[in-house]
């Protein structure tokens, strides 16, 4: 009986020694047989891929890159895993700051620009009011100590979110994370220090 | 509260920032920073993925995009479905990153996905390449010996021919040949079993020598 596919495989493949296949060594067909499958996977086994072209690569990344973060964009439901949820809660990470800064610097603007238009029942002049509670905070005088804040305040009397948004001066969750890899060691000790300190305030 | 803002321009030259500090918890802002993406192994990397680190993901795909796609382009034997295939891969690897439990290694996983899909694909659009005799792929960098021509033209035709052949073999074939799976791991990718697995590579190579003929000495 000859030997059968399974067999044939396995000695060409030699994970199979041929001296546990007896009949191998007296039959001229499945020694013929055998030897022709070992000759096509020599030739089969050098052939490699084209190599594409080098921006290939980074240009296959992005594609995915995009596809991905389409997909976890997605409205709730239509998304297929729970990476989405995960994306999106960093994505509130990064919001979430950005909203408060966007509300103070709105608070500050409006505080500065028209301080009379905000008395009568509301909060005194220069005082921020969000949601109708008073934080106690003054605000104009927050951003009068600080220049940067100051400037800002200008800015947001003359920006609307659309024009943010075309200007470029928003972010994503990714290329925050991606400025993170990409930084030195320095950059990143530099990065631990200011958070501490930031964290021994808060 | 933020002391200092900075935004970032895009074209500016230096990075340049300020914080305002929001995290609840200030050992994980820590760990956040200090852990370099780029020196997890691959099960931490699995899980800062699934922690929503988009990063992650993006270094899971730089790692196995060459192997993806060559497991594609030996299926389809060209360039542009290969590439749109590798995309359809890794989207899918991303779907399903969450079920995925360590069992086989990632880009055994990556495989078995890979095969998946080409065969979809496959199932609804026959393979785009020519006909052996009518290859128009030669080596266009042929300045070299006639015997690295001759080579070079063999490989379009072996090539071409692994394109051609039916589904199951053409995976089996791929798969043990070209990517190191064992006979089971390939079983398990294929839905199958180790002995019809070995059946499809026998008869592969059988249909290989007859589609490459002359080639095989």
């Amino acid at each position: 009986m000859h030997l059968n596919e399974g067999q044939l495989i396995d000695l060409a493949e030699g994970t199979r020694p041929e001296s546990a296949e007896p009949h191998l060594a007296s039959c001229a067909r499945c020694r013929a047989e055998l030897s022709e499958l070992r000759a096509v996977m020599s030739v089969a086994a050098g052939v490699e891929v084209p190599e594409p072209s080098p921006l290939f690569w980074d240009h296959l990344s992005m594609r995915v890159h995009d596809a991905v973060a389409a997909e976890a964009t997605r409205p709730r439901g239509s998304a297929a895993l729970g990476l989405g949820r995960a994306s999106s809660l960093w994505s509130w990470r990064v919001l979430l700051p950005a909203a408060a800064l966007a509300a103070l610097v709105a608070a500050a603007a409006v505080s500065i620009r028209s301080p009379s238009d905000m008395g009568g029942g509301g909060s005194p002049a220069g005082t921020a009011s969000i949601g109708g509670v008073d934080s106690g905070v003054d605000v104009a005088r927050l951003v009068d100590d600080d220049p940067l804040l100051s400037l800002l305040a200008d800015l947001a009397g003359e920006l609307d979110w659309d024009d943010v948004v075309g200007a470029g001066l928003t972010t994503s969750s990714w290329s925050v994370d991606r400025v993170v890899l990409e930084m030195s060691a320095d950059e990143r000790r530099e990065l631990r220090r200011i958070l501490s300190e930031e964290l021994t305030k808060s | 509260m933020a002391r200092a803002l900075a935004w970032t321009t895009p074209g500016a030259t230096k990075l340049d920032w300020g914080l305002t500090v929001v995290q609840p918890n200030p050992a994980a802002a820590a760990d956040a920073v200090s852990v370099r993406l780029h020196e997890l192994g691959e099960p931490e990397l699995v899980a800062a993925c699934l922690e929503g680190r988009i990063g992650a993901f993006d270094l899971i795909v730089e790692r196995h995009r060459r192997a993806v796609y060559q497991l594609c382009y030996r299926f389809v034997g060209n360039h542009e479905d290969a590439s749109d295939l590798s995309q359809d891969v890794f989207l899918r690897a991303y779907r399903g990153l969450k079920n995925f439990r360590g069992q086989s290694s990632l880009s055994t996983w990556l495989h078995r996905i890979s095969v998946n899909v080409c065969l979809n694909r496959v199932s609804v659009k026959a393979p785009q390449t020519e006909p052996i005799e009518n290859e128009q792929h030669v080596d266009t960098r042929s300045e070299s010996p006639s015997e690295h021509v001759l080579r070079g033209e063999r490989a379009v035709r072996v090539r071409a021919a692994v394109a051609r052949l039916p589904e199951k073999q053409r995976a089996a074939l791929i798969l043990r040949m070209y990517h190191d799976m064992s006979h089971q791991e390939i079983a398990d990718a294929v839905g199958s079993s180790v002995g019809a697995v070995k059946a499809n590579v026998f008869h592969a190579l059988q249909n290989l020598k007859r589609l490459i003929g002359e080639d095989v000495r």
